[in-house]
């Protein structure tokens, strides 16, 4: 008999494996309060002015969380998720590809000629602004609203169906020479994104427009070798990581477009359907471990730690000034993604003590769904000053891509106003961002326990723990973007 | 690797919040004072749940009764497996047939996957 099967039946089992990883992400979040630094400012914000303290906001935000979980229990009584409901909308013609392709295309070789012939400053060429906004957190937000349309506009796969195209024109037979691997799932989506995200957040010269033009020629090529070996459908679904970014995100959306039509569904069941890939709880854990770092790095808690885990690097390892920088933030990515995996641990480990039906991998893996949305609000609220305000940079780099002084447009004059959205504005909309995700994930969890639970008390047990969850994430969430904006 | 006694296991977490209260009283660490009000609501629900149980569950059970048997068939790849109720009482065209019939119809087994 176990320790936990000793434990009272009405008691919530603090399984002890639950209480190792608590511990675990409660010493990591410490280690993270004790150390960001030179990394920039990524979620641009100024200082809001709140009626009342902004930790006062994520009591609210829990109360709204705990609401939400008596309402979800006692009125949503049947998965109502689980199934694909969807309804066709209209025909989408598949001779749209062909114009989106170019554009696609079109677009990316914009970018890599701006990134060789412009000048060299982040806030006059094209590459910074279209690739860290436009592109970074632009198309995530844009997916999530109208679906997938990024498959349609991707530059290496038009590349490669136009190559594809012509080889069938010549009579030439191209067939991918290897099966896709299972084990491999989602794994390449998971390491492109956190080399991206390394590049974004820690890499001191990442707004370099020639570095910039010359990594997205060379993840061009890794693309296209993917497809040649793997096949073109199949690798763009599962290899291309910012596909994959993409069209994770667009499972929240309420359109859909496949078999040549364009569906509308029920909200969130596109999540629901997710499929459960070797690399797919990493791939969600990770796009929060990302962000939570971006946010902790502008905080007072990483910028008091990094300077004494640089000077490790510098003073006693002896390396230069900028690459102990890196490597302390290097540290720092993988201590936020660490931390956002402990929560999520908790969770899961917390599920596994209501039920032995169910192993931690499992539930894991079966869960992972609920933080989909979770991931969407924490990209959202961190970087939607971002967009609003450095996104508007992108009117007067149309008319001036390669910052030369071209006037294309008519827009080379364009300014960023940042009083079209004040800070305080944005606050709130970076708080409705959170709370409305992570109701999102709690719905979620809840229709796949009801799923997945025999009894009702089992199902509404296994919520409790994900309560914490979203509760957890919630207030972290928070703080990370009170330390920005308040 | 041995698992570690329980009473190790046990103080495991007080032992990390103290640390960090210790900390944050210390001013070891600027911010965690901070931080642990934004966590504030997250430690309550630990600390009511290893109270009390579940708090309010039997409540949430006792609203959720004679709902939780109308279920749709998932179609979702989980792989955790769905428990299914089918039909358990006969209904509709087959109730009346079980009411006139001389010779009713097989009942249907109560049945969950």
């Amino acid at each position: 008999m176990s320790s936990y099967d000793r434990v009272p039946a009405c008691m919530p089992a603090f399984h002890p494996a639950v209480l190792r990883v608590a511990a675990g992400t409660a010493t990591l979040l410490g280690a993270s309060a004790l150390a960001p630094s030179a990394a920039s400012a990524h979620g641009i914000s100024g200082q809001a002015s709140l009626p009342v303290p902004a930790w006062l906001f994520a009591w609210a935000a829990a109360i709204v969380l705990v609401i939400s979980f008596v309402v979800l229990s006692t009125m949503w009584s049947r998965p109502r998720l689980q199934a694909v409901h969807e309804r066709r909308l209209c025909g989408w013609p598949a001779a749209l590809s062909v114009p989106a392709g170019t554009l696609g295309l079109a677009l990316f070789a914009l970018v890599v000629y701006a990134g060789y012939e412009g000048v060299p400053f982040y806030t006059s060429n094209l590459d910074p602004t279209f690739i860290f906004v436009i592109f970074w957190v632009g198309v995530p937000v844009a997916s999530a609203l109208f679906g997938d349309w990024f498959a349609a506009f991707s530059p290496w796969r038009a590349f490669a169906r136009a190559l594809r195209w012509l080889a069938q024109r010549a009579n030439v037979t191209l067939r991918a020479p290897l099966r896709y691997p299972d084990w491999l799932g989602r794994w390449p989506v998971v390491a492109g994104l956190v080399c991206f995200g390394w590049l974004e957040l820690v890499y001191h010269d990442h707004d370099n427009p020639v570095l910039l033009a010359s990594l997205s020629l060379a993840y061009f090529a890794l693309m296209m070798l993917g497809m040649a070996l793997f096949g073109i459908d199949e690798w763009s679904e599962r290899g291309d990581a910012f596909g994959g970014y993409f069209s994770l995100f667009a499972r929240l959306s309420s359109v859909d477009v496949h078999d040549r039509a364009l569906w509308l569904r029920r909200p969130l069941s596109g999540v629901a359907s997710l499929a459960e890939q070797p690399g797919a709880v990493a791939l969600v854990l990770t796009i929060i471990g990302i962000t939570t770092f971006d946010g902790a790095s502008n905080g007072v808690v990483w910028n008091t730690l990094q300077p004494h885990v640089q000077s490790f690097f510098s003073g006693d390892l002896g390396l230069g000034g900028t690459p102990s920088d890196e490597l302390a933030d290097s540290l720092g990515l993988l201590l936020a993604i660490a931390v956002v995996v402990g929560f999520y641990r908790v969770g899961v480990l917390g599920m596994r003590s209501i039920s032995p039906r169910f192993d931690t991998a499992r539930l894991s893996r079966s869960f992972a769904h609920t933080l989909v949305p979770i991931a969407f609000a924490y990209v959202l609220a961190h970087y939607f000053s971002l967009l609003v305000w450095q996104g508007q940079a992108i009117g007067y780099l149309a008319s001036n891509p390669l910052g030369d002084g071209t006037n294309y447009f008519g827009t080379a004059g364009w300014h960023v106003n940042y009083a079209f959205l004040g800070s305080t504005a944005i606050w709130y909309v970076q708080v409705v961002a959170l709370v409305s995700g992570h109701v999102g994930g709690l719905t979620l969890a809840h229709d796949r326990a009801l799923a997945a639970y025999r009894s009702p008390q089992e199902a509404v047990r296994s919520q409790y723990w994900m309560l914490v969850v979203m509760v957890g994430f919630t207030s972290l969430g928070l703080w990370l973007l009170s330390a920005v904006n308040t | 690797m041995l698992p570690a006694p329980a009473i190790v296991r046990r103080a495991l977490l007080p032992a990390a919040g103290l640390a960090l209260l210790v900390l944050a009283a210390t001013g070891a660490l600027p911010g965690l004072i901070a931080a642990l009000a934004y966590l504030l609501p997250l430690l309550l629900l630990l600390l009511a749940m290893k109270a009390r149980g579940y708090p309010g569950e039997r409540a949430l059970l006792a609203r959720m009764g004679g709902r939780s048997g109308d279920r749709a068939r998932p179609s979702t790849g989980s792989s955790v497996p769905i428990s299914l109720p089918r039909a358990t009482v006969p209904r509709g065209g087959c109730l009346i047939a079980f009411s006139l019939a001389v010779r009713p119809p097989p009942a249907t087994r109560a049945v969950t996957s």
